[in-house]
Order: structure tokens, then sequence, then C-alpha cells
């Protein structure tokens, strides 16, 4: 990103905030984002899409006293501009007054520090230019094919770039922004067996072209996981051992960071409520956000009310060590900010070495059971913690990898299932803002 | 005509037009469009007895695509201006041959659109105070429905969205589509238990037709009777069973079950069980699926698609015989068929893929209470989440939020939350008795695909499955 275009953001960011003002605004705040990027799908040997990317997106939130209302446009034309303040500040006289509503205190901003930012390593320019990407993505559906003959058809496989900047100001003196490039190759393929298909997809998705996997590999990964899942068989409803994959362990964690939110915990709409202090996950387990983590993919130095993460861990020795809270979360709780406003940055699941095993030992532990390698569905209630979801994967037996399964459900309660993992595997993926390993959890009910 | 032109208070021309698409077009050039687009969207939501969030949405935008062959050159831009239109144009077309001059003449001419739905600008019909009072009042209804409602969470949300599409050929079509929707979600508190109920509803009208202040009151009444029903609800059983429908909501089933897996960008590409199978038996011949856009004010419904088509009621499956799929322009004539009128795109940046509409199966002759009564052992499903298929081998699952328990013929205890999990033909294989008493849903189904929502709906009669697997804890 060139410099001056940084500045322009920060200029147009000023220009509504001063407008919002004058128009009778008493605190307001802008986020603005900018994309530029292409992608292209290739199928079948073939270029079968090729598209641009190029988007601004404008966020401002005005308060009236403490009545708060917001808009959203995409048109930055003095004429747009000056509807959308008109509508945001209409919003506002409408919504009712709510004492906590407001801007962060500024004592809780961050002081943006330049070499900070640049330390992240976030930006790699130039991008990848469409022949790099079409050279990516064939690459990635030959290999698919290659791997195995009873690979007989293909979804495509995709490759893109993008640049995105964005810009956060507010009437309480906060003014920063930054900029971050991600690329990424997917691939997606279908085995048959029979009358039997399965298809199954891989990706990776990286700062720098450079950091990203091979297409080679992500060609087998998809082309041998739809395989493997050929010809699934049934399993006897009952109670096992079940290991999550790090791709769907992400939403387990996901589940519990929700209950964690600020929101859930000042309204207690969640199944852990009041849970400061209390021991939620087993003694060996500790969360642990790294927002300063170099080329993370959600590495940061603000949230988007200007504030950092100033305490990294979440979960200490499996007992609840803070929420995640914006600073309108933090008033409501008495707490102070936790600079999670924009969610949680690149948070590893940290456990002790008797607990962290490779896949392959995990089956060993488990003996007999399932590994869940999909999720179906949306059967969980964070309000009371049941959680029952469509699942497929394999059988475990005799502590190896047996046969692929399919149309099972897994049902337990979220806080049983988190007080009862008993290891987690050592290949955690960074992809994410949940860098999660594998999980496995003691029991829970497998129905067919 | 008029609506045709709502795109001339903006920065683009109809010569502007006919210009981008001779920048589209190159020899062999199979099919391309332009497409306008501008929405205003608003959400007024209450929660803790306040209305604390006041949004609103403007956004306004181009896309133009290229076709050729099975290959698409797309771009869009946050504008609707001549310079974003030309370079957008200019992006699409490289998916062509760089091969020298193209002339493309086109006549412009206007494609006839029957109306299902007013072209209201829902967000100015209604004052924001009434919009406010309202949800006051909805709030106020719920605790006074029920001591035991601890926490209530309301909302209004609108949209306004104006769509214009010029074909390559030169033929246009425009639509005005208002939506507007209610959702409540209230929790109650029994002896230190929480559990929740929801509902909610709208359609393509004003606020008002929509939403009155009865209707209103009927939802709310809805989800905290759902919230009290949850605080007895046991742990649902675990294993294979019959599985009896309501009727309405329930549709959702059908949507997972068979509905993507007729899409036709699936079964052109042949990574649908569906695909190659038309005149083949797919499920019980008790079952009638059809797709509909053009139910008069529905959620589901479309005046004319993303690509000018106007939609059609399309029978999908008839006595348990696949007699079509569902259509956009670029696989229709792929497979060498005519566009289906579902060809559906999110907003301007998105690409048009074929979606559902409004799907629904035909009623039956059969009564609820039949299904229930020779059912010895096994569940009976009325309200439902959200669900999800597999299409390349038809798993799907659907999480009913309100269930009951059958036993020896009658409805015994509330069960917990639970996921209902089959493979889509062979459950549509066992239905065996369809209910005479077919409903559509209130007006609440968004649908996603490759990351793109749209609005659409769902319908069903009652109706018994013989057997599904059953997601529950209790062995």
């Amino acid at each position: 990103m060139k410099e001056d275009e940084q500045q322009d953001l920060g200029t147009i960011a000023r220009d509504i905030l001063d407008l919002a003002k004058k128009r009778g605004a008493d605190q307001c705040a802008v986020a603005i984002g900018e994309s530029l990027g292409h992608s292209l799908q290739w199928r079948n040997a073939k270029l079968e899409e090729l598209s641009r990317e190029q988007g601004r997106d404008v966020s401002l939130t005005v308060y009236r006293g403490h009545r708060k209302g917001r808009v959203e446009c995409k048109d930055t034309h003095a004429e747009a501009l000056e509807k959308a303040v008109a509508a945001a500040l209409a919003a506002a006289t409408y919504a009712e007054e709510d004492e906590f509503a407001g801007l962060a205190d500024p004592s809780d901003l961050t002081v943006v520090d330049e070499t900070q930012m640049q330390a992240l390593d976030l930006l790699h320019l130039p991008l990848p230019d469409l022949p790099t990407l079409s050279e990516l993505a064939a690459r990635a559906e030959q290999a698919a094919y290659a791997s195995d003959k009873r690979i007989v058809n293909s979804d495509g496989a995709g490759a893109y770039a993008v640049e995105n900047r964005f810009w956060y100001g507010a009437s309480n003196g906060f003014s920063a922004g930054g900029c971050a490039t991600r690329c990424g190759v997917n691939v997606s393929v279908l085995a048959q067996s029979g009358e039997n298909q399965q298809s199954n997809y891989a990706y990776d998705r990286r700062r720098c072209v450079a950091d990203l996997g091979t297409p080679e590999r992500l060609g087998r990964e998809a082309a041998e996981k739809a395989v493997a899942a050929l010809d699934p068989r049934v399993v006897a409803t009952g109670e096992y051992p079940v290991l999550f994959v790090p791709e769907v362990a992400a939403s387990l964690v996901g589940h519990l960071l929700r209950a964690l939110d600020g929101q859930t915990q000042f309204r207690k709409l969640g199944f852990l409520t009041d849970a400061l202090g209390r021991a939620v996950l087993p003694p060996w387990l500790s969360l642990i956000e790294e927002p300063l983590l170099v080329r993370g993919a959600a590495s940061a130095v603000f949230d988007r009310e200007g504030i950092a993460v100033r305490e990294p861990v979440l979960v200490e020795a499996g007992r609840i060590h803070r929420y995640l809270l914006d600073s309108y979360a933090a008033r409501r709780l008495k707490m102070a900010p936790t600079g999670n406003g924009s969610g949680v940055h690149n948070l590893k699941l940290v456990a002790d070495g008797d607990h962290m095993r490779s896949p392959a030992q995990l089956h060993e532990r488990m003996r007999r059971g399932v590994v869940v390698t999909d999720l179906m569905g949306y059967g969980v209630n964070e309000l009371t913690g049941d959680y029952s979801r469509g699942a497929s994967g394999f059988w475990v037996e005799d502590g190896k990898i047996a046969y692929p399964v399919d149309g099972i459900t897994l049902a337990g309660t979220l806080g049983e299932m988190f007080s009862s993992i008993v290891a987690l595997g050592d290949d955690s993926d960074d992809r994410g803002r949940i860098h999660a390993p594998s999980i496995l959890i003691e029991k829970m009910t497998v129905a067919r | 005509m008029t609506h045709d032109a709502w795109w001339t208070d903006t920065g683009l021309a109809w010569e502007d037009l006919e210009k981008g698409l001779r920048r589209l077009a190159f020899s062999g050039i199979d099919d391309g469009d332009i497409y306008l687009e501008r929405r205003c969207s608003e959400l007024w939501a209450l929660s803790e007895h306040q209305v604390k969030t006041a949004n609103y949405e403007a956004t306004s935008g181009l896309g133009a695509r290229a076709i050729l062959g099975e290959q698409t050159g797309f771009a869009y831009a946050d504008a609707l201006d001549r310079e974003a239109l030309a370079d957008a144009c200019h992006f699409a077309r490289r998916i062509g041959p760089a091969t020298a001059d193209f002339r493309h003449r086109v006549a412009l001419r206007a494609q006839p659109v029957t109306r299902l739905y007013p072209p209201l600008d829902v967000l100015a019909g209604s004052s924001a105070r009434e919009k406010v009072a309202l949800l006051q009042m909805a709030d106020r209804y719920a605790h006074e429905r029920d001591a035991r409602v601890v926490d209530v969470s309301a909302s209004f949300a609108a949209s306004y969205e104006e769509v214009f599409v010029l074909a390559l050929d030169g033929r246009h079509a425009s639509d005005i589509r208002p939506l507007v929707r209610f959702d409540v979600t209230v929790v109650v508190e029994q002896d230190g238990r929480r559990e929740n109920g929801y509902a909610g509803g709208g359609g393509r009208d004003s606020y008002e037709k929509v939403l009155s202040e009865t209707a209103i009151k009927a939802f709310v009444a809805e989800a905290v009777r759902q919230a009290l029903v949850n605080l007895d609800a046991v742990p649902a059983p675990a294993g294979q069973m019959p599985v009896v429908l309501g009727n309405g909501w329930p549709g959702v089933l059908l949507h997972e079950a068979v509905g993507h897996g007729l899409e036709g960008d699936f079964n052109r590409k042949g990574t649908s069980l569906f695909a190659g199978r038309i005149g083949e038996r797919v499920c019980s011949p008790l079952c009638t699926v059809i797709d509909d856009g053009t139910l008069q004010g529905r959620r589901g419904s479309l005046s004319v698609d993303d690509e000018g088509t106007p939609s059609a009621r399309n029978v999908l499956i008839e006595n348990g015989v696949l007699k079509g799929y569902l259509q956009d322009r670029l696989n229709a004539r792929l497979m060498g068929v005519a566009p289906t009128g579902n060809g559906r795109r999110e907003n301007y940046a998105c690409l048009p893929m074929p979606r559902m509409t409004n799907t629904y199966l035909a009623g039956g002759r059969q009564e609820r209470e039949e299904m229930i009564a020779s059912v010895a052992r096994g569940i009976y499903a009325e309200q439902f989440g959200g669900g999800q298929v597999d299409i390349s081998n038809g798993q799907f699952v659907f999480a009913a939020t309100q269930a009951r328990l059958i036993e020896n013929g009658r409805l015994t205890a509330p069960l917990k939350g639970v996921t209902l999990i089959g493979n889509g033909p062979q459950v549509m294989g066992k239905v065996s008795m369809v209910g005479s008493d077919l409903a559509f849903d209130s007006g609440i189904g968004t649908c996603g695909k490759n990351g793109q929502n749209v609005p659409v709906g769902v319908g069903q009669p009652s109706l018994k499955i013989d057997e599904l697997t059953v997601g529950g804890t209790a062995l």
C-alpha cells in the first residue's frame, strides 16, 4: 500500500467525523474498510471464472447523548455522506436512552506504534497476478485427479489474492489504520466407488503467496480425504470417545467464546453465566491469545475501538480468567475492556506435554470411538448448552482408524464436553482466528 | 416501463449501458449481462426493554459478466456511474479471446414483468416512532404473558431493493422488492433453569400489511409458549425411529433433503446425487415437490429473477418421479433446457447461481392425528431451526427446536432440541403419509450457498417418515 492512499482513508474518516459533529452528533466513530483483489476458479483443466474484487465499506456510529444510531454505506461522495450522516442521526433520535452507550474511555485507547504494526508483517505486495493464481489452482486440481483413480469429478479449484486497508477513527481522539494482504488456494473433488460418491476439499490461506502450501499437497489432501470417506459404514448407537479434528474443533472453542462474550455475560444468555474464576476446562489446559503473531491470520495491534489486548490469557489452567469485552460490555460489567471488540486474535489451546499427542497416539488412546471430520447443521443451543449435531468421519477400533462413517449424530451438553476433554493433538490449525488442534472428548452419545 | 428506469437519477444513461454491452461483447460470446442495484435496509432491535439498535444501510453498485461456454468473466463496483461501468465491462471481457474489434449491435427492449408485490419503499412507509412503540409493545406483551419471562429480544428488519438487468441481447427487466420481517426471542426462567423460544415472520409488502399489532402479538405469544414448553423438556431419544413432522416451516426438510440437490449447477457438473436421473423414481410416490417463485407477497417470491427471467411454478418431482432441475441461464444453456427463473444473486458483487424460491411439498389426504396414532415409539417435531445438506452424497440434517415423544400413538413428554439426520432420497422414499394441511412458513427463511444468502420460503403438509435418525442423548 502506498502511503498516500493510506492517508486517504484517514482523511475520509476525519471528514466524516467532522460532518457528523457539525450535524449534531455528541460522539461518533467511523470504520472504513477497503479491499482490492482478484480471484479465479478452475475446473476440469479449464478456467471457469475470473472475478475482480473491489469494494469499500463505511460504518458510522453516532451518539446523541446516550442514544446510538448506526449507518453503513459504500459511497463516500459528499452528497452520499451527507445522507448517511443524516440517517445515522435520525436513527439516534429514535433509539432509546441507554446510560452505558458511548465510545471507549480515552484512557483505554492504545498508543499506536507504527514499528509494532510493521512487525506484524501482514502486507505482502505486489499481489500475485492472475497467471500466478491460475497456475496455483490448475496445479491443485491436476494433483487431485492424479493422486487416485477414484477421483472422477471436480467441483473446481480456486485461487484469490486481496489487499485490505482499514481505518478506525472516533471523536475520542482515536485515529489509526492498517493494511494487510491475504491469498489462498482451495480445491474440491468428488470420489466415486460403485454407487457411493463423496466430495471433500482442502485449502490454505496466508498473508503471503510464498507461504501457501504447495498446490500439489492441497490437491492430494482433498483427493485422499474424499477417497477415504468412500463406502461409509454404520455404527451402533451408543456412548463413545469422540475426537474432533482441528477443522471442526475450532467450532467447539467458538461455542465457549460466545459464552464468554460480554454481551452473553451481562444478559446471562449463555450456558456459563458468572463464569469468572470457574473451572470449565481441565486443569492442564489454558487458552491464550497471540495478537502480535507475525503474519498471523487474526493479528492486530488494536480492535475496532482502538483498544489493545493487554492480558493475553483467557482461560488459565482450566479456569475462566477473563471475558471478551468491548467498552460497552466492560461498562455494564464494571470491568476493563479487553481489546476483543473485533473477536479473538490467534487464540491458542496450550496443554502440558502429557496431554498433547500426535493424531495416531490419540487414536491409540481412544481405542474405540469416532473421529469427527465434518459437522453438519445448527443443533446447538448456546443458552442451555444442549448439543446435537450431524457428523461424519471414521470409526476407530483397537486404537486405529478402521473405516469411514456418516449419517451419525453427536449429542451431549457443552459444559460436560468441555470438562471431559482428555487430550489435544499436536496438529493445531493456524488458518483462522482460533488455532485449534484436535480435541479428544471422553464420551458423547453417538446415534445412527 | 416507469420502473425500468429507476436508475436514471444516477450517473448512468441508456447510452452508457449500450456502450457497456459493446465493451463486454466479443466474437463467440455466449451470454452476458449488466446488473444495477440500489438497496436500503434498516434494523430496529430491542433488548433489555430498550430499542438500543437503530441501523441503516444504503448501497448501490453494478456487476458486469461475460460468458463463453462454461467460462465467466466478472467484475463489480460499489458505484453507479459511467467510469465504474466501463471499467467493470472491460475486466469481465477478459474471459474472451484477445481479438480485434467486434461489433455488437442490439435493440434495447423491456421484458414484461408481472408484479407480485407493490413497489413500496417500506423504510419510508412507517415512522421510526411507530416501530419503536411496537417493539416496546412486544416486550411488554411478552412479560404480561408469563411472569417467568426474564429476557426479550425483538426486532424489525426491512429492505427496499431496486434491481435492473440488461442482457447481452438487449432485453432488460427491472424489479422493485420490498421485504420486511419481525423476530422475537424470549428467555424464561424457572427454578434456575433457563430456556428460550423464538417466533417471527414477514414478507414482501409494507410493515402495516405484514406485521400488524395482532400479528406481532401472535408471534410473541408463540415464542413465550415455546419457551415455557421447553422448561419441561426431557432429553431426546437417540437412534432410528419414525418421525411425524408438523406443517409449514418443517418444510425446511424438503429444502435440504431434495431442494439443493436439484439445483442445475450441481447437476450440470455431475456432483449431485440426482444428476442424470430425470424420469426416475427418486422418492415416495406420495411426494410432489414444487418450487414456486410466483406466490403473491411471499418472502421467497420474485417477479423476475436476477437475470431477467420471470419466476415460475416449477414441478421438480411429481408423484415421486424426478421432472426437472432449478436453472439459471448459464446452466440451462449448457444442459440444453430453458431457464426456470431461479437465477439469483445476493447482490451486485456476486455471480448468479440456481437457487430456490418457495419450495414446498404438495398436500395429500391424511390427517396429522392418524400419523401420530400410527406410531408406537417415535417423535413428533413441530418447529425447526436451520438445516444443511451435502449434495454429493445426500446426507442432510435439520434441528428440531420443538418436539414431543410419541408413545403408543399418543403425544407425551416435550423433548430438548435435537438434530435429525438422514439421506435425502432414502428419507423421501420412507414418507408413508402426507397430510391435507399444506401450509407455508411465516416468512423467516434465508438460504446460504457458496457464501451468498437469499430470502426463501418453504412449505409442507404434516407428514410421516417411517425411519429417521434422531440425535438425542437418551439411550
